[in-house]
């Protein structure tokens, strides 16, 4: 997964950035700003080229990790053991979203770093910049996760789960890019990083298509749970 | 060791094809046009479209002779006259970030246009740096495969037998102690049910 990730990152693209200085502002500090900020910012607009493998990688580690195991019966030598419900949607969650999480952000880092060697403490030390790449990405994630494992619980079955997902995440991406529904991944992922990438500010429209991703998976991880701790019956 | 070896493999893979950038400017009288952009390690055409009574120089500065300019010392990597439209070649030695002057000798302020054109070619120096954190990714790996000395072995292999100790107490849900105690607790009312029918 981190080769695929750095693969794509890495690729070499034409084009970049390029600002104007003007001659009274030519300040060595503000000149490093500007570049870890133009990095920090192309390594954000990877969060869109990355969202169909995420998918992919998020629906195997979760149909492994749920609909798998309650299909072989091992979630109910899980749920033998004396520890609570919660707890084992919550560790099982939690390792689903942190595999894709660590391994993406990693590529991203080592863009930020690799892209102007020279310029990489003053990455280092935008860690307001470097904040916002891993809120982007863990948005991203958590999107991919949340719908993964609601199809994997719902579903209880391995083949269900991890062709459902995917199929859901392309129908996503396509519905987003062919009948321009911006509120929709991956269209909704590149509003978010222009937003936190950008000299502007918000504008009322803009709300729904930042925050229409981050809600809905909210409300998905909400109801896997209270389905997985209430209602899930494991025969 | 992955990243450097995707790195490589993504710059070597690629098609590797050139692309061009470009951007209208207007200099003041006697002024300056100051930007700085991104090259790669790849040969470079630089078209500055003015009009042909421009009169001015063109400065490249890379990163360290931008440092140095903040500080009031000019060390340019390319310094060019241009009288109207001129091509220039550049080739960085490194990837990074230029800065670009367009200085104008003129009293009149002048528009125009500068394309950068990037020619096909094998980013070098990305794949020196993909090799180096191959080499640190595969001399990490090593390094921790070797086997240490004699003394560093006895304190693993007793480290080992702490953990496999450990390992076997959580098995029972006791201490060492409380898992003799369990044990005896297990066969004494055994025994002492042979003991009542033995005394009938």
């Amino acid at each position: 997964m981190l080769a695929l990730f750095t693969y794509i990152t890495f690729l070499p693209r034409g084009g970049s950035f390029s600002f104007t200085v003007l001659q009274e502002s030519l300040i060595w500090e503000e000149i490093t700003r500007k570049l870890a900020f133009y990095t920090i910012r192309d390594a954000a607009g990877f969060t869109f080229l990355a969202y169909l493998p995420m998918s992919l990688f998020a629906s195997i580690f979760v149909t492994l990790s749920f609909a798998y195991e309650i299909e072989n019966g091992l979630m109910k030598v899980h749920l033998s053991h004396p520890i609570s419900r919660r707890n084992i949607f919550l560790s099982k969650l939690t390792s689903c979203f942190l595999i894709t999480f660590l391994t993406f952000s990693a590529s991203l880092l080592a863009y930020s770093f690799l892209r102007i060697p020279e310029n990489s403490l003053s990455v280092i030390f935008s860690l307001d910049l470097i904040s916002k790449l891993l809120l982007l990405v863990a948005l991203e994630t958590l999107f991919v996760t949340s719908l993964a494992v609601s199809f994997s619980l719902f579903s209880g079955k391995a083949s269900v789960s991890l062709i459902g997902s995917f199929a859901t995440f392309y129908f996503i991406q396509v519905l987003s890019e062919n009948a321009n529904l911006e509120f929709l991944p991956p269209i909704a992922f590149r509003n978010q990083a222009s937003f936190l990438f950008a000299f502007s500010t918000m504008k009322s429209a803009d709300v729904t298509s930042l925050l229409a991703a981050p809600v809905a998976s909210a409300v998905l991880v909400l109801l896997s749970y209270l389905y997985f701790s209430r209602r899930m019956q494991v025969n | 060791m992955i990243v450097g070896l995707f790195v490589l493999v993504a710059n070597l893979t690629a098609s590797l094809r050139g692309s061009t950038m470009s951007g209208n400017f207007t200099v003041q009288p006697n002024g300056r046009y100051i930007y700085v952009t991104y090259l790669s390690n790849r040969p470079y055409e630089l078209r500055v479209l003015v009009a042909d009574d421009f009169n001015g120089t063109f400065y490249i500065f890379n990163y360290e002779g931008i440092k140095k300019l903040t500080e009031g010392v000019e060390t340019p990597l390319l310094e060019r006259t241009i009288r109207g439209s001129q091509l220039i070649d550049f080739a960085p030695s490194r990837r990074g970030a230029y800065m670009i002057i367009i200085e104008s000798q003129v009293p009149i302020a002048t528009s125009g246009a500068i394309s950068t054109v990037e020619k096909e070619a094998l980013s070098q120096d990305i794949q020196t740096d993909s090799a180096i954190i191959i080499l640190v990714g595969l001399a990490t790996a090593l390094i921790a495969s070797i086997p240490g000395s004699k003394r560093h072995m006895i304190a693993r292999r007793a480290l080992k037998q702490r953990s496999e100790a450990r390992a076997d107490q959580r098995k029972v849900g006791t201490t060492p102690h409380n898992a003799k105690i369990a044990s005896r607790s297990t066969i004494d009312p055994c025994l002492r049910l042979l003991f009542f029918e033995w005394l009938g």
